[in-house]
């Protein structure tokens, strides 16, 4: 009943009925008398409005009853106007700053900007519609100081990381909260496989059209988002979506966009294409399974022209002086051909319409996406229907509902033998991929023999040919999600305003992977269907009110109670062991398991602020919350409401400084901003604090695991990961202080901010001895501190009629450290393989490459701090009767290797415009962060990557000394022996493939052309705009691999680790928006 | 007036999510609907016997075989073990944390202590049974290990190592313990059946098995005290197995996800290990060659065809201990306590007898018998170990045999010395620093003072 109530409260409100009125017109011009074109004119107190044409004229409908006007423009002081008799009312507007403008800050509250005592950054829709990105973060990337967002994959819907200030978390969420019109909806990317194999997963913000968003705004410290609760700790997305709105002279409005975009790979991990397959230099063709490229040069071998030789149309290979040899082999270039120009096409159609009662928009967008990969597809269809109601003076409602459907068909990759670039890079460069067919991608024999076995360069063995990856491996995906929102806002007295917003967000999550069988692997057959719903319910209701108390005391207040219920459900089933082929579907498979996790936590919140401000000199604001989750809750204990519950609050307050100074032309604005700021927290995930039984499972990480039940037969096992019946809230101080500076009227600004953070008491899952008798316990332990700088500088140049030019500049530099782990546990590893991975260790930054390296003389000496590379020479093995005689020796000791953090990130935007036409490009640059280069470590083992062929064969001594001191000298050849070697590829050493991921990039360019509106004059259409845009398209970084952009784990907390990553795209798109 | 229409609204909504009081919202929700906190001791029993079975045929099974020169590592990161280079900490944490230390040990304590309570007798002993052939296999590997100050959780976060002379002594108390139960035949009022996948409930068979490894213990000790230890041999052998059907073996399936443990290892890492395969040819494969062992073809099949590999094959029945074993174990006990002379060469016989047996091949055993016997009387350790050295193919047993006796003579894959167990895992050694001892890396298993206890080869 509860659910019907509330999608039946979701449902459209009527468009109200048109009262008597008034039409406007007139100009608005500068002071030098330019027109202002794009200049918002809209009735106070409703949401009637227009803009500016061409000539800086507006023509506007006045709804009886409401008599003043406003007049806006950026860089502008704003104007209202009150309405005389004449309906003629032309405006000059001067250069100036808006210091009313109001922010978005927590739940909703518009504040002045100069009442503010934290950073918030707000991001406009034209800059997001204009990006030309699909999802909504992709479009956020560089447009505002503090936020890290990093791409995943390049995969048609793969997924977006979005951090702000840093890490607060060490193993759980720390991915910014995201509220949609007030309440929180999921952006959760869940993985279907390990998390570093499987198909790039999408984060599921992407499910919001990014035509449908008004504004949003970033929240980035503690104090600005105490009032979201625990989740809020890590930074908050605040989005409006857009609204409806009185259009003059008309009852709709009608705006249509359409777009198409073409996208390429960006860089591959360089390979050799010199070298046949085959191992020390002879030929072993692909029957016989051998995996490395260590043959002999291409150019000594020919075909012999054998039309019988399943594995190539040009024959067997043989030596070129063989008397067989036809023609001399080429070497097959399988990846320039096996990648194509990606195409997405966008439509989105918006209706929107209003009264000065009621208003209304609807929305209906299409994207659909092939990728650079053959059958890799992304389509989302969105509905958005979004209403304002005006009941009385007293009472308004509004609400907002999102359908969406998105469907994805995904490619298998990563460190997976079935991983698409795994197949792609290592096949060496005498195996055709392609069978020779012109479109292999469509054509079964390039990558299936008749009798059903794989055709690929192990003989069916190995890896997967990327053909056969593409069309029988797919992974299928199907999400139908509806979000919305009811608000009821109340004014019960002047002073106090009652609201009550409830959001919902449902969805489902239908996957299916298909594995047909020989698919590497799964070589029997596999099919699993993952299936995730979810649905959480955000109710707020707030009491607020403010106003002077006296001439110059203004005074705000807010308190409210927020319940937020969430509820997730997984039903997994898997089938092993198809029986034939081409049926790939559970109903073929002869091992059949299933699985349900169900995960339900609810929070109840009560909270409460205070703000006053002084002369428009002093601000305050005061908050204050009492949070109570269930995930503290101890199954079996008597329940106790104060054992689940913490307390909270923050301060924070602003100095207008610029208010005591004489006024001049230099400073125009100046503000002074500190804040203190706590949050707390519950453990991450429910039921951590007790320990069950689970379904047993047996293996040992080398091949799949044994399932229970076993032959029919059900096990249980006590579960490794031990509860904790006495957990205590996490804790989070964030500290900020920051100077706002504006100069030359608005012209010139500065923004900057130094925080500091500390988060204490984390509860995490910690790894335990085995010998405990448990493999992890869910703890309080752990601190991480982060501090950070964050600059914003704007400038307009240039602001002329014809030509203005701006630009926008964001700084960030976090720094966020590993202050302390469990008691005794001075390392975690969070993500990579064994051996190599991303570790938290005490007193270092957050997940640190850690690995092997070379072994050095001072090695275990006063030296070493047995965590870092010790300075010192490079131990040779001089043992003559080793394998490895003349190689570096590898360290037994574990070293930290790499930061993948960045020491700074910059984004600078630079927009011109000319006339009707703006130019627009956004330059993303990355200082520092480290990436291990798995990619190029394995291709080395198989004689793939390019430094294989650059000194193949070659003698060397390498840089070192001998074990009694003297330097080495000792020649080796270096070849598949040094490469397959303990130093070499599958090796235990990593340093020498950790490399820098700095980058400068081209992240946007866009150029857009507004129509003169005259054109259309007589027409329906009132305007339009012709944009194309760039993203991605050129990048420069020392990284010898993929795009460093990309990540082996996707969204998740382990960063800083490639292997066999989807590559990146650089896009160019073209859109026409018109308004009818 | 307007604080009761806050308070109003403020209850209005409460009743309308339909919740009035906190606790009431709450309610059980934070009890896990996914995992219970409670089973019976016959869901346990299969999870630790799988468990065993998978470990001893995994990682124990396979970096032993490597060892001992039964197989060859051959590409990616076995070709680096193979070599020994790569015998690392980091490689040992599965088997040890996971399979191990919280997979059976700690179910077959709690299966023990729940059975106790209810007065299931078996599962007592069955337990019993299986810790001690777990704790053996680990401590024969690794030595010292946590004992006394294990299973503590977060109440001892750092457990203290026990010696393995103790871990043998309790190991000898659980089957002291097992026997007895088992003996008097009382299986209380909660019997095992078919959720024991290696002996269905089977009293008798797991008293014999119970013997059998009893007698591999004090075999293992046999250099620390021989005539105590091969005693206590001869006097289990006599209570052991009395045929290859009492073998104590875990059945896998066709089903993928409940294949044997080489079978999986062969599908998801095809390649990586073989016999034989350009110049690493494995001594195993050549001692076989010499002697013209036809069960040679059968070994060395291509492991890459994992589907019909005779011996790697999904469904085997998975040996944990063998009546073949038990012959050997007797023949050498009869041989080193200067036994009669044909019950030596009558137990040496039928171990290869009944090798051939176990696989099929009970028509081809004369022949190679004939070929092998040095006669009776003219029996001799190398003999016995040989023939065991072969019998067992990929037996985690056989790396225990060649420390003892150093039979066959084996040449390092690398370097001077073949490693004399292994590193201990990089848990241990990282957590639980002041305790472990530092055994990590290649030279610390290759030094002949970081051996095991009962290794006073």
């Amino acid at each position: 009943m509860k659910k019907l109530s509330l999608v039946l409260m979701l449902v459209l409100f009527g468009v109200g009925s048109m009262l008597a009125q008034r039409t406007v017109q007139g100009t608005v011009t500068a002071e030098d008398g330019e027109p202002l074109i794009g200049a918002s004119v809209l009735v106070k107190g409703t949401t009637v409005g227009t803009t500016t044409d061409y000539d800086g004229k507006y023509s506007l409908t006045v709804p009886e009853g409401n008599n003043t006007l406003v007049f806006s423009y950026t860089g502008y002081e704003t104007q209202e106007i009150t309405l005389g008799a004449s309906n003629v009312v032309d405006v000059v507007m001067s250069e100036g700053i808006t210091l009313e403008t109001a922010v978005v800050t927590a739940l909703g509250v518009q504040r002045e900007e100069k009442a503010v005592g934290f950073a918030v950054q707000e991001v406009d829709a034209t800059a997001i519609e204009r990006s030309g990105a699909s999802k909504t973060l992709d479009a956020l990337n560089g447009k505002a100081a503090g936020v890290n967002i990093i791409r995943a994959s390049g995969a048609a819907g793969g997924g977006t990381r979005i951090v702000i200030r840093g890490q607060t978390s060490l193993t759980g969420n720390n991915q910014a909260l995201i509220v949609i019109d007030g309440v929180r909806v999921d952006n959760s990317t869940f993985q279907s496989e390990g998390s570093h194999a499987g198909v790039a997963n999408t984060n599921r913000l992407a499910d919001l059209n990014p035509n449908d968003i008004e504004s949003i705004s970033v929240l980035k410290g503690a104090a600005a988002t105490a009032l979201y609760g625990v989740d809020g700790a890590r930074g908050v997305v605040v989005i409006t979506t857009k609204k409806g709105r009185g259009v003059d002279g008309k009852k709709f409005k009608v705006d249509l966009n359409s777009s198409v975009s073409f996208s390429q790979v960006t860089q591959i991990t360089p390979t050799q294409t010199e070298y046949a397959q085959g191992w020390a230099g002879v030929y072993y063709p692909p029957e016989t399974g051998v995996s490395t490229s260590w043959g002999p040069p291409v150019s000594e071998l020919a075909w012999d022209g054998a039309t019988d030789y399943e594995y190539d149309p040009n024959g067997r290979i043989v030596p070129a002086d063989d008397p067989n040899a036809k023609t001399p082999v080429t070497p097959y270039d399988n990846i320039g051909t096996f990648f194509q120009t990606g195409v997405a096409f966008s439509n989105n159609v918006a209706v929107s319409g209003g009264s000065d009662v009621a208003n209304f928009r609807f929305s209906y967008g299409n994207y659909s996406e092939e990728g650079v990969v053959p059958k890799n597809t992304f389509d989302r269809n969105t509905f958005k229907l979004a209403s304002d109601l005006k009941l009385t003076d007293r009472l308004s409602m509004s609400a907002s509902a999102n359908f969406s459907k998105t469907n994805g068909r995904r490619i298998q990759q990563g460190s997976n033998t079935s991983g698409l670039m795994l197949g792609l890079l290592r096949t060496p460069v005498t195996f055709d991929n392609s069978g020779g067919f012109d479109d292999p991608a469509n054509t079964e024999a390039a990558y299936r023999f008749p009798d059903g076995r794989q055709r690929n360069y192990r003989g069916g063995g190995g890896y997967d040919n990327p053909y056969w990856i593409i069309n029988l491996a797919p992974r299928f995906d199907e999400v139908n999600r509806l979000f919305g929102h009811v608000k009821v806002d109340y004014k019960l007295h002047p002073w106090a305003t009652l609201s009550a917003n409830l959001g919902t967000d449902w969805y489902s999550d239908r996957r299916e992977q298909q594995f047909e069988i020989n698919s590497r692997t799964a070589p029997s057959g596999r099919i699993f269907e993952d299936n995730f719903f979810f649905r959480n319910t955000d109710v707020y209701l707030n009491l607020n009110g403010n106003g002077n108390l006296t001439d110059d005391i203004t005074f705000g207040y807010l308190v409210g109670t927020n319940m937020y219920d969430r509820h997730l459900e997984n039903l997994y089933t898997i089938g092993n062991g198809l029986s034939f082929q081409n049926f790939v579907h559970i109903s073929n498979a002869s091992d059949v398991q299933s699985s349900r996790a169900l995960q339900k936590s609810r929070e109840i919140g009560f909270y409460g602020s205070v703000d006053f401000g002084w002369k428009g000199l002093f601000y305050l604001t005061a908050t204050a919350r009492q949070d109570y989750v269930s995930s503290l809750i101890v199954p079996g204990k008597p329940f106790k409401l104060s054992d689940i519950g913490f307390f909270y609050p923050s301060i924070s307050g602003s100095f207008v400084f610029s208010e005591l100074l004489p006024s001049d032309d230099i400073l125009s604005f100046g503000k002074l901003r500190l804040s203190y700021a706590q949050v707390g927290g519950g453990p991450p995930s429910p039921y951590s604090t007790s320990t069950p039984f689970v379904s047993a499972t047996a293996g040992d990480g080398w091949a799949d695991d044994i399932q229970f039940p076993f032959n029919g037969v059900t096990g249980f096992t006590l579960s490794g990961r031990l509860g904790n019946p006495n957990l205590e809230p996490e804790r989070t101080t964030n500290q900020e202080v920051g100077v706002d500076l504006r100069f030359f009227k608005g012209r010139l600004g500065l923004d900057v901010s130094y925080y500091t953070m500390l988060s204490k008491n984390q509860i995490l899952p910690v790894d335990l001895v085995g010998s405990t008798g448990y493999t992890s316990a869910v703890l309080n332990s752990g601190t991480l501190s982060s501090k950070g700088f964050e600059v914003v500088l704007s400038a307009t140049p240039v602001r002329k009629r014809d030509f203005g030019w701006d630009v926008l500049v964001n700084f960030t530099q976090n720094e966020t450290t590993v202050e302390k782990l469990a008691e005794g546990l001075e390392a975690l590893q969070i993500g990579g393989f064994t051996g190599t991975g991303v570790f938290h260790i005490e007193g270092q930054p957050f997940g640190v490459i850690y690995g092997g390296a070379y072994l050095r003389d001072n090695a275990g000496t006063d030296a070493d701090d047995g965590l870092t590379i010790p300075d010192g020479n490079i131990l040779i093995n001089d043992d003559p009767t080793s394998g490895e005689y003349g190689y570096q020796q590898p360290d037994p000791t574990l070293r930290v290797l790499g930061d993948p953090n960045p020491d700074f990130l910059v984004g600078i935007t630079n927009t011109f415009r000319y006339k009707s036409l703006s130019l627009s490009f956004l330059i993303d640059w990355k200082q520092g962060g480290q990436m291990w280069n798995g990619t190029m470590w394995a291709l080395t083992f198989f004689g793939r990557a390019q430094i294989t062929a650059e000194n193949r064969d070659k003698i060397v001594v390498f840089d070192g000394v001998l074990s009694d001191g003297s330097p080495n000298n000792i020649p080796v050849q270096v070849g598949n022996n040094y490469w397959t070697s303990s130093v070499g590829g599958f090796g235990s050493v990593d340093e020498s493939f950790v490399q820098s991921t700095t980058w400068v990039r081209l992240r946007e360019v866009t150029l857009s052309w507004d129509f003169n509106p005259k054109w259309f004059s007589g027409t329906f259409v009132q305007g339009g705009s012709l944009v194309v845009n760039g993203r991605n398209l050129y990048f420069w970084t020392p990284y010898l691999g993929v795009d460093p952009e990309t990540s082996l784990q996707g969204t998740g907390n382990a960063q800083g680790f490639e292997y066999f990553n989807m590559p990146s795209t650089r896009s160019v798109s073209v859109g026409l928006n018109l308004s009818f | 007036m307007m604080k009761h229409k806050i308070t109003a609204l403020f209850m209005g909504l409460a009743l309308l999510l339909g919740f009035s009081s906190c606790e009431d919202y709450f309610g059980d929700i934070n009890v896990n609907p996914n995992a219970p906190i409670e089973v019976p001791p016959a869901v346990l029993l299969p999870s630790i016997e799988v468990n065993l079975a998978d470990v001893t045929g995994g990682d124990i099974s396979r970096f032993s075989s490597i060892l001992v020169n039964h197989v060859r590592g051959v590409a990616r990161q076995w070709s680096s073990i193979d070599n020994y280079s790569f015998i690392v900490p980091s490689n040992f944490d599965n088997a040890w944390r996971y399979n191990i230390y919280a997979g059976i040990l700690q179910d077959a304590r709690v299966m023990k202590a729940q059975a106790a309570e209810t007065g299931g007798n078996y599962y007592v002993a069955i337990a019993n049974v299986l810790m001690a052939y777990t704790w053996m296999m680990a401590t024969d590997v690794w030595d010292a290990m946590p004992y006394r100050e294990a299973f503590q959780g977060t109440d001892n976060l750092q457990p203290a190592f026990d010696s393995q002379e103790f871990i043998y002594s309790e190991i000898d108390n659980m089957l002291t313990e097992a026997i007895s139960i088992l003996s008097a035949g009382d299986p209380g009022s909660l019997v095992p059946g078919s959720d024991d996948l290696i002996y269905g409930g089977d009293a008798e068979a797991w008293l014999k098995a119970a013997h059998a490894i009893a007698a591999r213990a004090a075999l293992h000790r046999a250099l620390i005290d021989a005539n105590k230890y091969y005693g206590d041999v001869l006097t289990h052998v006599a209570d052991g197995f009395t045929g290859m059907a009492d073998d104590m073996r875990l059945q896998y399936t066709t089903n993928p996800t409940s294949a044997a443990p080489w079978y999986r290892f062969n599908r998801d890492r095809t390649g990586d290990i073989q016999m034989a395969e350009g110049d690493k040819v494995a001594a195993l494969y050549t001692i076989m060659d010499n002697l013209g062992d036809p069960r040679l073809p059968v070994y060395s099949a291509d492991f890459s065809d994992f589907d019909n590999h005779p011996y790697f094959r999904a469904d085997r029945a998975y040996p944990l201990i063998t009546y073949y074993e038990q012959k050997f174990m007797e023949a050498e006990a009869l041989l080193m306590t200067g036994g009669d002379a044909a019950a030596i060469h009558d137990a040496f016989v039928a171990g290869i007898q009944a090798s051939f047996d176990a696989m099929g091949m009970s028509d081809d055993a004369a022949a190679y018998i004939a070929s092998v016997d040095p006669g009776e009387g003219n029996v001799t350790m190398n003999d016995i170990m040989t023939q065991k050295y072969i019998a067992m193919y990929t037996e985690p047993e056989v790396y225990n045999d060649w420390r003892r006796t150093g039979i066959p003579s084996l040449t390092p894959n690398s370097g001077s010395t073949i490693p004399y167990r292994f590193p201990y895992p990089t848990s241990e050694l990282t957590l639980n620093p002041n305790n472990t001892p530092q055994v990590d890396g290649l030279d610390a298993i290759t030094d002949p003072a970081n051996k095991v206890w009962w290794d006073k080869n």
